[in-house]
């Protein structure tokens, strides 16, 4: 699946900008099937006997333990694999980032590798936007046609109105720090975000000191779908107190949901 | 990376700074064939633009 979603979007809408290889130990004949049953178009290369990964010091040598720690045997075909990983090169082939994973179940997006090297797709997101008092917020996903166990992300901006900030961790006790809640549904995985850093805030007269943030920002939260998860209504929740310098208002929640379908290859 | 309710997140770590090529060193000129049976020189290929070499597990299964 990882190979057809590069060529979906990666290869496809920036193959102009960016080179993309993919290396097993498979033959040419194995390749070739799996080129023409998926359109494949960029370069899937043949390592027959697995001596390039070998020469480059990427022959997985975990496979054995690996295997005992899913409760399984090891195969002939499990000799010979490589680590699962991708490594980000410049247009110098220098490799600027190398994304490794110690499974081959979970890959990153596409999306996050065109990021990563500081490309963009060309398709615009699917944004969803609401408002609540005094913040304006639009959230989409990386994309909303997901690859089961490819590392997605929901990229949530926040824009507060002039004058206004809200509380950011770490706060005192009893203040409303914005939080983003996420109600996952099963099969679904979210990673833990971290909120913007904010900055140092003092009321005149009060002991304590805070932080807050203003503006515009945004939230970047990972996620993965596993395989037939299928149609995903992921629902995402902002709960936030805004305030002056001078008042604060009521606590607030903004709600909305990111819709999201399974590509099944 | 590992996950909240990544089956794998049991494995042990590994350090992949000290595995395959570095950050830093230039990609080695790999040349192997492709789907249609055509050597590819990977610098060759790239020309000029940024790139990413996936090693995966099999086309096959």
């Amino acid at each position: 699946m990882q190979l057809v979603e590069l060529q979906r979007n990666v290869h496809g809408p920036q193959g102009d900008e960016v080179a993309v290889f993919a290396i097993s130990y498979d033959p040419v004949e194995v390749l070739a099937e799996f080129a023409a049953t998926h359109d494949i178009s960029y370069p899937l290369l043949a390592d027959v006997g697995s001596i390039a990964i070998t020469e480059l010091g990427l022959l997985n040598t975990g496979v054995e333990s690996e295997r005992a720690y899913w409760g399984r045997a090891m195969e002939d075909r499990h000799i010979g694999l490589p680590y699962p990983g991708t490594f980000l090169l410049d247009a110098d082939g220098v490799v600027v980032e190398k994304l490794f994973e110690r499974s081959h179940r979970l890959r990153p997006g596409g999306k996050l590798l065109l990021d990563h090297l500081d490309l963009d797709t060309t398709e615009s997101p699917e944004i969803v936007a609401a408002d609540g008092p005094g913040l304006s917020v639009a959230a989409w996903a990386d994309t909303p046609e997901y690859f089961p166990n490819q590392l997605n992300r929901l990229t949530v901006r926040l824009g507060l109105a002039e004058g206004l900030h809200v509380y950011v961790p770490p706060n005192p006790p009893g203040f409303i720090d914005l939080e983003i809640e996420i109600e996952a549904p099963a099969g679904v995985f979210v990673h833990p975000h971290e909120m913007p850093t904010g900055h140092r805030f003092v009321v005149e007269g009060l002991p304590e000191e805070f932080t807050v943030a203003e503006g515009e920002f945004e939230v970047i939260i990972p996620f993965y779908i596993l395989e037939d998860t299928g149609e995903v209504a992921l629902p995402v929740k902002i709960n936030y107190q805004a305030c002056s310098d001078t008042t604060c208002h009521a606590p607030e929640s903004v709600e909305l949901v990111i819709d999201l379908k399974e590509v099944r290859a | 990376m590992t996950l909240p309710g990544d089956p794998a997140a049991g494995l042990p770590e590994l350090d992949f700074s000290t595995i395959g090529p570095a950050v830093g060193s230039r990609f080695p000129d790999v040349e192997l064939a492709d789907q249609n049976g055509r050597m590819v020189n990977l610098r060759e290929h790239q020309a000029g633009r940024k790139g990413l070499v996936v090693f995966h597990r099999s086309a096959h299964w």
